[in-house]
């Protein structure tokens, strides 16, 4: 067993010149592998981008020959630890004052001579055109700024979910985030940078620039500087939150001394911004002058876009630019404005990461030889900011944490799959994954952190456990900690940071910390050594079952995979009793069970199903390793070859926790086969097969999945999904409306859940949906036709 | 001043009262006939409407009876002179600091008894509502603005030849007068007040407010004073039209050092309004930022207008209100605005008695006639106040 053959830490690469000021292992990480630059800059920011190889461990696991299984272990198979290569977008943002300290930085880090070029784009990309290329010895590639523009928001609106969201002031949360679409276009997006452009996109390559105004951010600043010597843009936003626009402005009221009904105007609405000093002989605070002036700004992009969006039937309008970006003020006041104008019918909505946009398009110009865009991506928790990470009037904190250098990231990683929607969803559009959104929660996402803070121990415990060889690991684990606990801190403060929060997105990132820190699969021999002793007892579970009657057997089937999915170190009451019982047993986590009737049950609907004809293909999304899949959800899946449905079996590309992945899956289900004729059966007639979910995550995005997944679903004709456990049938897709016949089971094992959810520990969700409109096979055969 | 005359009926003299200080022959006149007034106050000026009816000569012809004809002359027809009583509406427009006078002289010149009430409209209408009923003596009887208007801008379009008149500030002629439609309807009023109002005409009855915007004359009024220290409109107009926009705007060229050809953006286009001001550590003369504010506003409302009328299928897209009555300069860049935004598809078109709508309507409104009018004499186009 290979395990870590190699000492390596990204981490400790970097040694850093003294002299430079820049966080070490903070910003441009993996600049000795980067590629592919590429250059936005503003008026005041510069963005960076580069591509990187990121060479990281994962665990593989491999069957042992069969010549020298006997002398080598009774392990069913042994697992290594291997060095992959994937790839890696960064992005850094920071302000322009440190673009020289920035480039002599990335000058004596790039190592990768292969590049020549960098792209650029933005309008200050002239102004340092001869710098850049002085300092880097690279030639600059200019590209059109608004193509770029365009291209980086096609890329985050398709591949970062909740990407874009809604500004509510004053609603609990201020951010709603919004779900992915299946199709990102048409849309409009309204850039407002010193002035506005108005662009209608209806493709990848095709988009217009159908309108724009001169009133922008520039106007904004310009007269706003005018009129109260306030010469730095923050500064007259601050202003104008504390002012008081109706000193200024004349309202419909000041005229005519109350509403104008017949015209549907309201009194306090705005008949004529700055109005009032028209005439007035008096000194109107500098407050009150930035307020009339951010309302009339905002009032006019407003209707601008509106108007725009209703003379191309346009739904979808995104806002960006620097008037934006960061700016609760101006989010405020251009929703109200949109609000107003389309009278709710059109939401105004913003980027996580606008900002990016330009160096995001730039790079993809200048990479489209790798094909970016037939990759999905995902964003990397571990390595990214969040939004609002260095707005200073936000988060004073973070801006000091990061010492004399504010700087923004964003990193995504390549995923080794195309990702696509279940085509099982009744209505992707719709689709939300997670159950509980805790941006919207106060009193669960407290519980929810405090939970996550406290289990962190024990996480760092099991990360150092599993490299017993390795000797810096406890040093690693260390900083994975500190990592992931500073997650914690920001999403208490932030919680938007990442989209909406949820148990999901914590869970998410910290896998994404893990990986960060070189510790791919810290489950990865507790997941061995259970699926070892469970597949011990799989004969012997299959018989007992074989000699109960047909009703008893689909009792206990179900019953097997609830006590099953008991045994997992996800949940926090479970991990401490397999700790300090490690021979908890199935049969005792059977009498851990709830009686019936359960929490939600639906188990008589289910059997009334099972007596007519039998489904043509289950789609099976399964959870842990161990008792769970070999003695829970293998005798059901049989069951339902035996009774002539086909069976999909999908689980998780990577490692998360201790579920199962489909390396391990592979190994398991030809151990079963060599001793179960019926599995042996289904899988030679390819009636059971297996596939990858195309995640790395405890729970479960239907929106998200691997597109061969979406392929086998569609070409099976599957007409049954089963999703087993906690993570992916409660945290994510409790509500999930699906197209076809559902089955949802899960155990509760976390005590706060249970009673959210009207339960106690140990409670059983077990939920089988017909879609409306759709008779249940069972009914039909109840009344033979 | 306009007046109306019922098309049965032509010019007329009177006397006036000597012994006020208002010009006599020449500001309300036939007051002692008059009845049914109207008033709208607006902002800064007031519009005074009254109907009255004239008693004037009129040559007559007449063939000599066949009977006598060859005793009394050769000529084929005899011509007597009668007296003929006809009607004419009354427009008076003045500034509202005039407006105790003015009501001082109605009332002393008011003999008409039957006139118990008086139409009123514009936002000053619930100011002055106390000062005119104590002054008069009349009921003071609020009309809607917007309807006011509109019926006002019916009955010039209708009534008035060459009303309507496209605005060219370097063609042989400024102003390219536009022939009646038959039909009028439908068309755009833009209405820039210290707002601004986008109505929507369809018929006689049926307008709607379909958008506005608080960019308007008031903004430039209000915006320009605090900017340039110069409280007066017209001076504010003066100053602009002496400024040069493009030492505090931002245009295309000024970032991208030329034309952005792969958007169509030539590089004189203004890219931000005041965007120079924003950064540039220096002082701007009052002149150019008069001249930057009047472009940024004008060219919004040319856009707003546009937009508006492209959503609302609409080719007839009138211009008023005190931003643009009688000044060359805001009719300028109004139209430079819409050619601009329209590609010339959409012409902004403007009206020779836009400041008397709210009048004109209020005075219909309480005595709705269908008689057909036409303009007596022609007076300046931006004369009287």
């Amino acid at each position: 067993m290979a395990e870590f053959v190699r000492l390596d830490s990204s981490t400790s690469r970097h040694t850093m010149d003294k002299s430079i000021t820049l966080p070490p292992d903070e910003i441009f990480r993996n600049l000795e592998n980067a590629k592919r630059f590429a250059i936005d800059i503003g008026g005041s920011l510069t963005k960076l981008a580069y591509y990187s190889t990121v060479q990281h461990k994962v665990a593989k696991v491999r069957s042992f020959d069969k010549a020298t299984k006997e002398a080598a272990s009774d392990k069913l198979y042994e697992i290594s630890v291997q060095e992959e290569v994937t790839a890696r977008l960064h992005f850094i943002k920071f302000e322009n004052a440190y673009i020289e300290t920035c480039l002599d930085f990335i000058k004596d880090h790039l190592v990768n001579t292969e590049t020549k070029v960098i792209k650029a784009t933005g309008g200050g990309a002239h102004k340092f055109k001869e710098l850049i290329e002085r300092k880097l010895g690279l030639k600059v590639d200019k590209e059109d700024e608004m193509t770029c523009l365009i291209k980086g928001c096609n890329f985050v609106l398709r591949n970062i979910p909740h990407e874009a969201f809604v500004y509510a002031k004053h609603a609990d949360s201020e951010f709603r985030f919004q779900t992915t679409q299946p199709d990102i276009f048409p849309y409009l997006l309204v850039n407002i940078g010193s002035g506005v452009s108005i662009v209608k996109v209806e493709s990848e390559d095709k988009f217009e620039r159908i309108g724009g105004s001169s009133i922008g951010g520039g106007t904004f600043w310009g007269l706003g500087a005018l009129l109260t010597k306030t010469k730095r843009f923050d500064e007259l936003l601050q202003l104008a939150s504390k002012g008081q626009h109706t000193s200024v402005d004349m309202l419909v009221k000041d005229i005519y001394g109350g509403s104008y009904g017949s015209l549907g105007l309201t009194g306090d609405l705005i008949a004529s911004s700055f109005g009032k000093s028209a005439t007035a002989d008096k000194e109107f605070s500098k407050e009150d002058m930035a307020k009339s002036l951010l309302h009339m700004i905002s009032n006019d992009i407003g209707q601008l876009a509106c108007l725009y969006a209703k003379l191309h039937n346009l739904s979808r309008v995104y806002f960006g630019g620097f008037f934006i970006r960061g700016h609760p003020v101006t989010m405020h006041t251009i929703t109200y404005s949109i609000n107003f104008f389309t009278k709710g019918e059109v939401q105004a909505l913003f980027l996580r990461h606008e900002g990016y946009l330009g160096a995001i398009g730039a790079f993809l110009k200048g990479a489209e030889e790798d094909n970016p865009n037939q990759y999905s991506w995902g964003e990397n928790y571990a390595g990214s900011s969040g939004l609002m990470s260095v707005s200073p009037d936000m988060n004073p904190m973070q801006r000091a944490r990061s010492g004399t250098f504010p700087f923004d990231m964003l990193e995504m990683d390549r995923l080794e799959r195309q990702l696509v929607n279940l085509p099982l969803l009744q209505d992707p559009s719709s689709y939300i994954p997670d159950t509980m959104d805790l941006t919207e929660d106060a009193l669960a996402r407290e519980y929810w952190l405090y939970c996550f803070e406290e289990a962190l121990d024990g996480v760092v415990k099991r990360a150092v456990a599993s490299q017993p060889d390795m000797p810096e690991a406890a040093e690693r684990a260390e900083k994975f900690r500190q990592k992931y606990r500073h997650k914690l801190q920001t999403l208490r403060h932030q919680p938007f940071a990442y989209g909406s929060l949820t148990v999901r997105s914590l869970l998410d990132t910290r896998e994404h910390c893990l990986n960060e820190f070189n510790f791919p699969d810290p489950y990865s021999k507790i997941k061995q050594n259970e699926n070892d002793i469970a597949l011990k007892y799989y004969q012997k579970a299959v018989k007992s079952l074989e000699e109960l009657s047909w009703e008893e057997r689909q009792f206990a089937l179900v019953r097997g995979v609830l006590a099953g999915n008991v045994f997992d170190w996800g949940a926090k009451a479970v991990s401490d009793v397999l700790e300090s019982d490690p021979e908890f047993g199935f049969e005792q986590a059977k009498r851990q069970l709830e009686e019936r009737p359960w929490l939600v049950d639906s188990y008589d609907q289910w059997l009334e199903r099972l007596r007519g004809p039998p489904h043509k293909c289950a789609l099976f999304f399964v959870d842990n390793s161990g008792v769970d899949i070999i003695l829970g959800v293998i005798p059901f899946v049989r069951e339902l070859l035996s009774r002539g449905t086909e069976v999909v079996l999908a689980s998780n590309s990577g490692p998360a926790l201790n579920d199962v992945t489909n390396g391990e899956l592979q190994i398991l289900t030809e151990r079963i086969a060599a001793m179960d004729p019926v599995i042996q059966a289904g899988l030679r007639e390819d009636r059971l097969t297996l596939v990858q979910s195309g995640s790395s995550s405890p729970c479960l995005d239907l929106s998200r999945l691997d597109k061969v997944l979406a392929q086998v679903v569609r070409e099976r004709q599957t007409d049954l999904v089963i999703i087993e456990g906690m993570g992916r049938a409660i945290h994510t897709n409790y509500y999930a409306m699906l197209s076809c016949e559902s089955l949802k089971m899960a155990v509760i094992k976390n005590s706060w859940l249970a009673d959210r959810l009207g339960g106690k520990l140990f409670s059983v969700v077990f939920k089988y949906e017909v879609p409306a409109g759709k008779p249940s096979q069972g009914s039909a055969a109840v009344t033979p036709s | 001043m306009a007046e109306f005359v019922r098309l049965d009926s032509s010019t007329s003299r009177h006397t006036m009262d000597k012994s006020i200080t208002l010009p006599p022959d020449e500001i309300f006149r036939n007051l002692e006939n008059a009845k049914r007034f109207a008033i709208d106050i607006g902002g800064s000026l007031t519009k005074l409407a009254y109907y009255s009816t004239v008693q004037h000569k009129v040559a007559k012809v007449r063939s000599f009876d066949k009977a006598t004809k060859e005793a009394a002359s050769d000529k084929l027809y005899e011509i007597s002179v009668q007296e003929e009583v006809t009607a004419r509406l009354h427009f008076i427009k003045f500034e509202n600091a005039y407006i105790e006078t003015c009501l001082d002289f109605i009332k002393d010149h008011l003999v008409n008894t039957e006139t118990k009430v008086i139409k009123a409209t514009g936002g000053g209408a619930h100011k002055f509502k106390e000062l005119i009923e104590r002054k008069l003596g009349l009921k003071v009887d609020k009309e809607d603005e917007m309807t006011c208007l509109i019926k006002g801008c019916n009955f010039v379009l209708r009534n008035i030849p060459h009303e309507a008149f496209v605005y060219a500030k370097h063609a042989d002629s400024e102003f390219r007068f536009q022939t009646t439609q038959p039909d009028i309807f439908p068309y755009l009023l833009v209405n820039i007040g210290s707002g601004v109002s986008i109505v929507k005409v369809e018929s006689e009855d049926k307008f709607e407010r379909i958008g506005g915007s608080s960019i308007g004359g008031g903004t430039f009024w209000g915006l320009g004073a605090l900017l340039t220290k110069t409280k007066r409109f017209d001076e504010l107009l003066q100053l602009a039209s002496k400024g040069q926009h493009t030492s505090v705007d931002m245009l295309v060229k000024d970032i991208y050092g030329g034309s952005y050809g792969s958007l169509g953006l030539t590089g004189d286009l203004i890219a931000s309004s005041f965007g120079k001001s924003a950064t540039a550590d220096k002082e701007f003369s009052k002149e150019d930022m008069a001249k930057s504010l009047l472009h940024m506003i004008s060219n919004d409302i040319g856009q707003l207008a546009c937009l508006y009328a492209k959503l609302h299928n609409l080719s007839r897209v009138y211009f008023g209100g005190f931003f643009i009555r009688g000044h060359p300069v805001t009719m300028h860049t109004i139209t430079y605005s819409i050619n601009f935004f329209t590609k010339g598809e959409v012409q902004a078109l403007f009206l020779r008695h836009e400041g008397y709508l709210g009048a004109i309507g209020a005075f219909l409104k309480g005595y709705i006639t269908y008689s057909r009018w036409r303009l007596p004499g022609s007076r300046a186009m931006y004369g009287c106040g």
